[in-house]
């Protein structure tokens, strides 16, 4: 009788590492996939798994009785019903309480599945396989959600999912047949579990070894940070951002309201003091990849009139220019040139931003009291056209812009069509992808296109489209980061959104709409970068940008006029509405007289004095490129900068790269147009206000870093290598102890310490290879197991132990001497008779340590 | 290198023990363990209970332990049956017609070892002045008491089967033998042995000779007294006779007599061991012995497991403790 309730507890307690645990771990990522795909969810997948696990454990609890399942689970159904009903009652019109009614739907259906998972997985073997195959097809079900069959997909998905329904029927399978036997052994299920292990290991760093390329790409894809994975961003390793050059149509968008940096725009309606905020392009997807569904960069675009400079890389106050783009932007009527400026705070260092079509940069010092918030900034040109406006989808309620919009539609219904456009720019910028997926866009184009001629009706009818409205008055077409994934696989994920879901982010409404567009046959683009909202009631002209303000949207190309933006992105209020939209705008810095940049040759800290071999001089508004001059820099008053932190003077060194700025007013009055009149007019050493010392890139240092930005695996390398370390570590745990308990009996003081630490020792190393002592008393123990095996006289140490236990004897040197010689007999004569294979295997029994310490816990 | 297991360090008497045993080994086959707890309960000083099937070496045993025993120890055989008078047992007053008076004459009581065969058929009156002998070591008979002999050691047997027209012995009563053992049969090879060897075993009976000395059993009684006891193992004899009477399982505990008698007999069992200290094996190879016939259970199922648990748990506690 109490050998079958002891099976049975063992059996409860087996049920519960091995089967309920990986099941908890198995539903845990199901339920994070979960999360990704239904909005309902709301992105809370550790609560409900919680929900689940916690049905799951009192499941398995309330069961193990003898308590009627039918009637009992009929009566949790009821009563989670009746209690649903009572709170979608309550609910009536107030929204809190609707999401309370639908949390607890999501609970009661996941408690109540967890209870039913854990009656049938302790009440029926068999069970584990309807659990398996549930779980495989749920598997399968949210693999089809995602819209891709690739193998990284399905080894990202389905591998876990099969290891675990392998698995799960193979332990519940053997703990049946412990039941039905009325044996138990844990070492059977720990082998198992072992192998499973290794077997599992084995094949994930063969399919991560064989998908390398693949996963690392997906890995960039998001970011590497799941936690701040905003698809339109993407993250630097030292923390900043900025656009990301690939924009698939991946899963969610996740946000956050931090600012990333601000710009004051020069443009304002004309005559007026009424700012009229520009979108900040940063680069354009031209390409759309039927595959992948993916729009893409194209740097063989014709006309390509993308300006991409890297403003850290361009010297302080030195400018940029490149007129070619203007040249194949083709459009040259009504446009005014567009002064921005722009200060950078978590934007990355390498990141240009400006108004379509920029041409010119040059980076500029923050003034000092703004270089706490602002690390970098930069001042740029555009040419843009004067019909261009941030306004479109949404309007302030100011008439003034409605007269805007009015007189530019006005203006654009007259430009001339596009017969006279290049025929390689035409084709290029219309081309629509062929295939049936995009079938029903091509319906919908012709279907908006029957009744307007003009290239402006065609895109205004495309925006009265998204922004139609149901007869009950709401919107058809909503905001949502969370957008939902078509049902079927490899269908199209812009036309479910587009026919289906209709909820969406920026990225959909762009690609759907330059669908439409070149579905239309209308030249356009999509510009990637940040949406511009006026926000500002005192600072005319300053923005201020914050992380969900990253955006893409539509560029239509009128001939004479060039690009002009078009955003169709319905109702995103709360981008338009991020906290703090009034700050104070950084001033800007005085106008810099001389800039020299170049390495230092040599530095006196005494007199404060660097000469550095300048490459690069600027005075007032001349630029002397390649220079080669000896500059001297009287710094006792400058301010010494380093990636934007002050440093000391001393802290400069031979050979490091600087840049010098000075703004005195008493160096201006100097003239001469040659440098070398200019350096021998002006002072020796010229006093310097700022020096910004650049941290010269290493090539080699480069690559390293490229590479590693490359590799990026941290997700998996922060979740896999403690988790392969723990194993190692519990795996070995055993042996680890074995050489503690050497130890301690090496480092016992006198011979009671030392023969009860052989004793530990001795006793715990026989239990780990098989000998237990059970209710035998240490003597018997010694005498009726070990010695017939091992023929160690185990039992004269015994004997010896049990003497100086309790004979109340002083004990002889004679005794220690024994223990000593005893301790490296009883070793060397296991090493002899057991194999190290078989000792390697006895070690890997971690429950029989655990038997052993418990057994001794209780003294 | 052999170690120093040699434990005998005081005791002078362990020798003669020692031979006692093996004289008796070599009529008793296959019963050492019994055979130790017969001596260890001599030593101890008390009486024992053999309870078993008739013909399993019971008045074999102790024939050849008072055959062992030198200088006249007396051996003598009661039957009991249900007719059996104390007076039978005691002895009574005869007249002596030449002195005319009444004299003494000493019943079987007046023995060095006694064998009572079947005292559960005699009746409570037999049996209970038989027990208070044992217990007071005297009688008293009229205004006269009578001392019984210095080594006075019973062998009471107890037959289990024809439960008919007996009396069985209530607990108060057994509570004053030290121990009951059961005798039981021996094994297979044992058997065959005997059955090959009968004339032999039995003519080493008859041939036995005395190894030990009356008063040598009584130094080595008072030796065994003196043997060591470490505070724990006392503890573990406390802690043993305490949870009997805490046990669920079990109606009547152990009484602080049981207690004594417990440590009186590891004394004895680790000088049979040739120690002169307790340890745990002592106590393992004693507690169902010494303690079982004492206690009631409530539940038949609490007789086979309860006094098994305690001990166990004893002997967790004794075989982890960290004596430094």
């Amino acid at each position: 009788m109490k050998k079958i309730d002891n099976i049975r507890r063992k059996h409860r307690l087996a049920l519960l590492i091995f089967v309920l645990l990986p099941t908890i771990v198995v539903a845990a990522y199901l339920l994070w996939q979960a999360n990704s795909f239904f909005s309902i969810l709301r992105n809370q997948w550790p609560l409900q798994l919680l929900y689940f696990g916690t049905g799951l454990f009192i499941g398995n609890l309330v069961y193990s009785g003898r308590l009627r399942f039918v009637t009992s689970f009929i009566i949790l159904l009821l009563s989670f019903f009746l209690i649903y009903r009572f709170l979608d009652n309550l609910s009536l019109g107030e929204f809190d309480a609707f999401f309370i009614s639908k949390q607890f739907l999501v609970f009661a259906i996941l408690f109540a599945f967890g209870v039913f998972i854990g009656w049938g997985l302790l009440r029926y073997s068999f069970f584990a396989i309807i659990v398996a195959c549930f779980f495989f097809l749920l598997a399968i079900y949210l693999l089809s959600k995602t819209g891709e069959f690739t193998i990284e997909k399905i080894s990202y998905v389905l591998l876990p999912i099969i290891f675990y329904c392998v698995y799960l029927i193979f332990t519940s399978n053997e703990l049946a047949r412990f039941k039905e036997t009325k044996q138990f052994s844990w070492s059977v299920l720990n082998r198992r579990l072992f192998i499973f292990l290794i077997f599992v290991l084995l094949v994930g760093t063969t399919v991560v070894a064989l998908m390398k390329v693949q996963i690392k790409e997906t890995i960039e894809r998001y970011g590497g940070t799941p936690d701040d994975a905003n698809s339109m961003l993407k993250k630097n390793k030292d923390g900043s951002i900025q656009n990301d050059d690939k924009m698939g149509l991946t899963q969610s968008n996740k946000r956050s309201n931090d600012l990333v940096f601000c710009a004051y725009i020069d443009n304002f309606f004309e005559g007026t003091t009424y700012p009229n905020p520009l979108y900040l392009t940063s680069f354009y997807f031209t390409k759309f990849d039927t595959l992948t569904e993916t729009f893409e960069r194209d740097p063989a675009m014709p006309f390509k009139d993308e300006f991409t400079p890297i403003p850290d890389e361009i010297p302080l106050f030195s400018k940029v220019i490149d007129k070619t783009v203007l040249d194949s932007a083709i459009g040259d009527q009504f446009m005014h040139e567009v002064n921005i400026e722009l200060y950078k705070k978590k934007l990355s260092a390498d990141a240009f931003l400006a108004p379509s079509t920029a041409y010119e940069v040059q980076p500029i010092t923050v003034e000092k009291d703004f270089q706490d918030d602002y690390l970098y900034a930069y001042r740029a040109k555009s040419l843009v056209s004067k019909l261009n406006s941030a306004y479109f989808i949404y309007n302030s309620d100011d008439p003034m812009i409605a007269t805007f919009q009015e007189e530019r539609f006005k203006q654009l219904r007259n430009v001339a069509s596009y017969d006279r456009l290049d025929k390689r720019f035409f084709d290029y910028y219309t081309f629509f992808p062929s295939g049936r997926k995009y079938q029903n866009f091509k319906q919908l184009a012709d279907s908006l296109n029957k009744s307007n001629k003009n290239t402006i009706d065609k895109i205004l009818a495309i925006r009265d489209y998204f922004k139609q409205k149901n007869p009950l008055g709401e919107a058809v077409y909503t905001y949502s980061d969370n957008p939902g994934i078509p049902g079927l696989p490899g269908a199209s994920k812009l036309s479910t959104f587009m026919f289906e879901t209709k909820k969406a982010w920026c990225t959909f409404y762009a690609g759907s709409s330059l669908l439409l567009l070149r579905a239309m046959k209308i030249p356009s683009r999509i510009a990637v970068g940040f949406m511009t909202v006026d926000r500002s009631d005192n600072n005319k002209g300053w923005y201020w940008f914050y992380q969900d303000q990253a955006h893409a949207w539509v560029q239509v190309y009128f001939p004479d006029y060039g690009w002009l933006d078009f955003d169709f992105t319905t109702g995103n209020d709360e981008a338009q509405q991020s906290p703090a939209p009034d700050q104070t705008p950084p001033l800007q810095p005085p106008k810099a007289v001389v800039v020299a940049s170049g390495t230092i040759n040599s530095t006196d800290t005494l007199k404060s004095i660097a000469t550095i071999q300048a490459e690069h001089f600027i005075y007032k508004e001349n630029e002397f490129k390649k220079a080669n001059r000896l500059v001297s820099f009287d710094l006792s008053k400058s301010k010494i900068w380093k990636d934007s932190v002050s440093i000391k003077l001393a802290e400069l060194q031979v050979n490091d790269y600087i840049v010098g700025v000075s703004y005195d007013i008493k160096l201006v009055k100097y003239s001469g147009q040659h440098l070398d009149d200019i350096i021998k007019n002006l002072p020796s050493p010229i006093p310097v206000d700022e020096v910004y010392l650049k941290t010269k890139k290493d090539p080699k240092e480069n690559i390293a870093a490229e590479n590693n930005r490359r590799i990026r695996v941290p997700f998996l390398a922060q979740v896999l290598f403690p988790l392969i370390m723990l194993i190692l570590f519990i795996f070995f745990l055993p042996a680890i102890l074995l050489k503690v308990y050497a130890y301690r009996f090496k480092r016992s003081k006198n011979v009671q310490q030392r023969a009860y630490r052989l004793f530990r020792y001795t006793t715990y190393y026989l239990n780990q290879l098989g000998f237990y002592q059970q209710n035998a008393t240490l003597n018997e123990f010694a005498a009726q197991q070990v010695q017939p095996t091992l023929d160690n006289q185990y039992h004269f140490f015994t004997v010896v132990y049990q003497r100086i236990k309790f004979a109340n004897v002083e004990s002889s040197k004679n005794d220690d001497e024994f223990l000593q010689h005893y301790f490296s007999t009883f070793t060397q004569n296991i090493k002899d008779k057991i194999k190290w294979t078989k000792r390697f295997q006895h070690f890997l029994k971690l429950n029989r340590t655990l038997n052993y310490l418990i057994s001794y816990q209780n003294n | 290198m052999e170690p120093n297991t040699n434990t005998n360090t005081q005791l002078v008497h362990t020798a003669m023990i020692e031979k006692l045993r093996e004289n008796i080994a070599k009529v008793i086959k296959g019963k050492s363990n019994q055979v130790d707890l017969v001596v260890t309960t001599l030593l101890a000083g008390g009486h024992i209970l053999m309870e078993d099937n008739p013909g399993t070496g019971k008045t074999v045993l102790a024939k050849t332990l008072a055959a062992s025993i030198g200088g006249n120890a007396v051996f003598k055989r009661i039957q009991f049956t249900p007719d059996l008078l104390p007076m039978d047992l005691l002895g009574s007053f005869v007249f002596d017609e030449k002195n005319t008076d009444f004299i003494f004459k000493k019943g079987p009581l007046f023995c060095n070892i006694l064998l009572a065969d079947e005292i559960n058929r005699a009746s409570p009156k037999v049996q209970s002045a038989l027990l208070e002998a044992m217990a007071e070591h005297q009688i008293t008979m009229g205004e006269k008491t009578y001392k019984l002999e210095d080594m006075f050691f019973t062998i009471a047997t107890q037959n289990p089967i024809e439960m008919e027209g007996t009396y069985p012995l209530p607990a108060a009563q057994l509570d004053r033998f030290f121990m009951k053992i059961y005798f039981g049969y021996v094994d297979e090879q044992t058997e065959l042995e005997i059955y090959s060897n009968y004339q032999n075993i039995h003519l080493q009976l008859t041939n036995l000779e005395s190894v030990i000395s009356l008063s040598d059993i009584l130094l080595a009684q008072q030796e065994a007294a003196l043997v060591n006891v470490h505070p724990e193992i006392i503890k573990g004899v406390s802690n043993i006779v305490r949870a009997t009477r805490e046990h669920p399982g079990i109606l009547l505990g152990a009484s602080p007599r049981a207690g004594i008698i417990f440590m009186k007999c590891l004394r004895a069992y680790a000088m049979l061991q040739q120690r002169n200290y307790v340890v745990e094996d002592d106590i393992k190879a004693l507690c169902m012995p010494v303690l079982e016939h004492r206690l009631e259970y409530k539940t038949k199922e609490a007789k086979e497991t309860a006094l098994g648990q305690i001990l166990q748990t004893e002997l967790t506690r004794l075989n982890g403790l960290k004596l430094i």
